[in-house]
């Protein structure tokens, strides 16, 4: 029996460009997950796709450079786009790696705003299509299991969680400085991300009615519009709304300014000077950070609003840190547990197990018969040992049956559970 | 006897001010209504001894330079009242000019009996509805200063300090352009008063008196900033400014004229 790995294939906001993200993101998810659980080499599988990010990650037995062209092949067929295009942007995870890679993205110390905890939830959900799709095995669900008891960890152990809170209730409480009361002010939300929608989600909490939702392609601004109630418009049309807007979000990845000097100081005219508020989350920035010299024009971006919450730069690195070590130590565990996996694959376990019943067995019996010769005793020993193996035959040759397995490795887990053999495996894991 | 009150006002408004700067370090709402509390005794004493006085002159005690500088204040913490008890902080701004009228008014020499062409009820209402507007536009300097401050920490993001004393722009900017209005309105109204008495008592409307000038001048300022305001719509920091310059030229026709220039206004 093969060992078994683990492969994360993935790509975020650090390595791909939105365009690129969007072109590979789908709202598919299910479909995509059918898809993969139907190449030859993957066991088990996951998709989680955001606006930020897409991971894949699946359980083979095969050479990992095998399995790993075959998921950038498969991405390449199914978004139509050459392999060229985003091969450059991927990145691969194996094992420990990827085990560490889930971990950190799961705790959102891989987020664009460090902290924000929408990711979690959207790790669950892409757990949960994989357990409605029977796509995950005892591998994948002992890692996702793991997976959010590391982000509850780093969530209570941390300062973290409380960082990205604190950056939209900062943008919140500014606003409130700059308008008084927000209750009839209107906000464009340009693009989409964790951050901004944790920020609108904010805003709206705190008496904003209006929401105008600007992205470039329109079915998702349609999209979110129904998320918040909103209306949604195109990318082109924000200079229009300038002149009306009171709090714009914006987080988009384009690679240049959206929002230029002149448009605002064309609008502020136009808003006979009624302040405007300008919150830039995105990297690169999308707004003209000369518009802050505009008088009646406030504008934040992402640093700024980092700087002035409470947590300042100091203690974040110091829980980052702290955070890190907690995934440090979490991913040896999980190799531990992995490595007692590999070394004591389910037929030795097996083995060992009725070895031990018999051996019991048979000591128990010899003891009472004291007249047997040691002829006997052993003819004896050769008839149960013979009987073991004659039991175990059938078992193993079907659990070693390797391509009539589903891909999920149903039987093994059976195997496991009918002889309980994790009792056996408990010896040897040094994790609990 | 009037004098004791006076004495009396300034301590009690002395103390309300320190009150006022312990409630900027220490924002709590017993500081800031012991202050209040403390401030409104002082304005009772100053109250009877404006009644004192009045019963003792048999007229209204505004047309001294001394007399008028105290009524001032006393106006001060009429709109502190009204406008103060939903923004404790604007008595730390307000205060200090309350104290400084006053204390001006202590120095500044008395003057013998004025003459008798500064009596009568319509000369009362010029020189009491110009007070008024004085004040009001008082209030939309130290709004003013106010909004400065808080746009300064808005602006250069850093969020310490008066930021979070101090309100919102929005309710600043409302507040200065409230003031602004009234205020221009009871100084236009006091102007008219004053030029139709100096029509009926002197023969002429306008006499390019520099106190005349100058009221001249500042009015044009306010004017403008309120034609802008309203028409243009200026707002925020040009606004303040605009608020702040006025007050200035107000201050200088209240005060500079009488010393600096001569005039028939000038009552020393």
């Amino acid at each position: 029996m093969k060992d078994k790995k683990i492969v994360l294939i993935g790509l975020n906001h650090k390595t791909a460009p939105v365009e690129l993200r969007e072109r590979l993101a789908t709202s598919n998810n299910n479909e995509i997950l059918g898809q993969l659980i139907q190449l030859p080499p993957v066991k088990e599988a996951l998709f989680l796709s955001t606006c930020n990010r897409i991971e894949i990650i699946i359980t083979t037995e095969e050479k990992h450079e095998i399995i790993i062209k075959a998921i950038k092949d498969f991405l390449a067929q199914y978004n139509q786009i050459d392999l060229n295009e985003f091969g450059n942007s991927i990145y691969t995870y194996l094992d420990a790696d990827a085990v560490k890679h889930l971990f950190l993205v799961a705790s959102s110390l891989d987020s664009m705003v460090i902290g924000e905890p929408q990711i979690l939830g959207q790790i669950k959900e892409a757990y949960r299509r994989s357990l409605e799709q029977r796509v995950v095995g005892p591998i994948l669900n002992r890692l996702l299991h793991k997976t959010f008891s590391v982000a509850k960890r780093v969530r209570t152990e941390t300062e973290l969680a409380h960082h990205a809170v604190s950056i939209s209730y900062a943008a919140v409480e500014l606003a409130k400085k700059i308008f008084g009361d927000l209750r009839g002010k209107l906000i464009l939300l340009i693009g989409a991300g964790e951050m901004a929608e944790l920020a609108v989600r904010h805003l709206l909490g705190s008496g904003v009615k209006d929401i105008v939702i600007a992205n470039r392609t329109l079915e998702r601004a349609v999209e979110l519009s129904k998320e918040f109630n909103g209306r949604p418009i195109l990318l082109a049309e924000i200079s229009d709304y300038l002149s009306w807007t009171d709090i714009v979000i914006s987080s988009t990845s384009a690679p240049h300014f959206l929002i230029y000097y002149d448009h605002v100081k064309r609008a502020m005219r136009q808003r006979k000077n009624r302040p405007i508020f300008f919150i830039d989350i995105a990297v690169p920035r999308n707004i003209d950070p000369k518009l802050n010299e505009l008088d009646n024009v406030y504008l934040y971006n992402i640093d700024d609003l980092q700087d002035i919450t409470e947590i300042n730069k100091h203690v974040r690195q110091k829980e980052a840190q702290k955070a890190e070590r907690i995934v440090e130590e979490e991913v040896i565990r999980f190799k531990w547990w992995l490595e007692t996996l590999e070394a004591v694959p389910i037929i030795v376990l097996l083995k060992k197990k009725l070895e031990e019943i018999r051996q019991k067995e048979l000591s128990k019996t010899l003891k009472q018969l004291n007249h047997l010769s040691n002829e006997d005793k052993e003819a004896i020993e050769v008839m149960t040992s013979a009987i073991v193996k004659k039991v175990l035959h059938d078992p193993i040759t079907f659990l070693k049956k390797r391509e009539e397995r589903p891909k999920v490795d149903l039987y093994l887990d059976l195997a496991r559970k009918l002889f309980n053999l994790d009792e056996i495996s408990k010896e040897e894991d040094y994790h609990k | 006897m009037d004098k004791f009150f006076y004495q009396l006002a300034l301590i009690g408004y002395g103390v309300a001010m320190v009150g006022f700067f312990i409630y900027l370090l220490r924002p709590q709402h017993s500081v800031s209504r012991i202050a209040t509390l403390v401030l409104l005794c002082s304005f009772s004493f100053h109250s009877i001894g404006l009644g004192i006085s009045w019963v003792s002159l048999g007229y209204f005690p505004f047309t001294t330079i001394k007399s008028s500088l105290s009524f001032f204040a006393w106006l001060l913490v009429i709109i502190y009242l009204i406008f103060g008890w939903r923004l404790a902080v604007l008595g730390t701004f307000l205060l200090p000019l309350i104290v400084g009228l006053m204390l001006l008014s202590k120095v500044v020499p008395a003057m013998a009996e004025p003459p008798p062409l500064i009596k009568g009820f319509w000369l009362n209402l010029h020189i009491g509805f110009s007070l008024i507007g004085d004040a009001l536009l008082a209030l939309a300097f130290c709004v003013g200063i106010m909004y400065l401050i808080q746009e300064r920490h808005i602006k250069r993001k850093k969020l310490g300090g008066l930021y979070q004393r101090l309100p919102s722009l929005t309710s600043l900017d409302n507040l200065n352009h409230k003031a602004l209005i009234w205020g221009f309105s009871m100084l236009t109204l006091g102007l008219i008063l004053g030029a139709l008495y100096a029509q009926w008592v002197r023969g002429h409307y306008w006499a390019w008196d520099p106190k005349e000038v100058w009221s001249g001048i500042t009015w044009l300022v306010y004017a403008v900033l309120i034609h802008e305001r309203l028409a243009v719509g200026w707002r925020g920091r040009r606004a303040a400014i605009i608020s702040i310059i006025g007050f200035m030229f107000l201050l200088f026709t209240f005060l500079g004229v009488n010393y600096l220039l001569k005039g028939y206004h000038v009552f020393k």
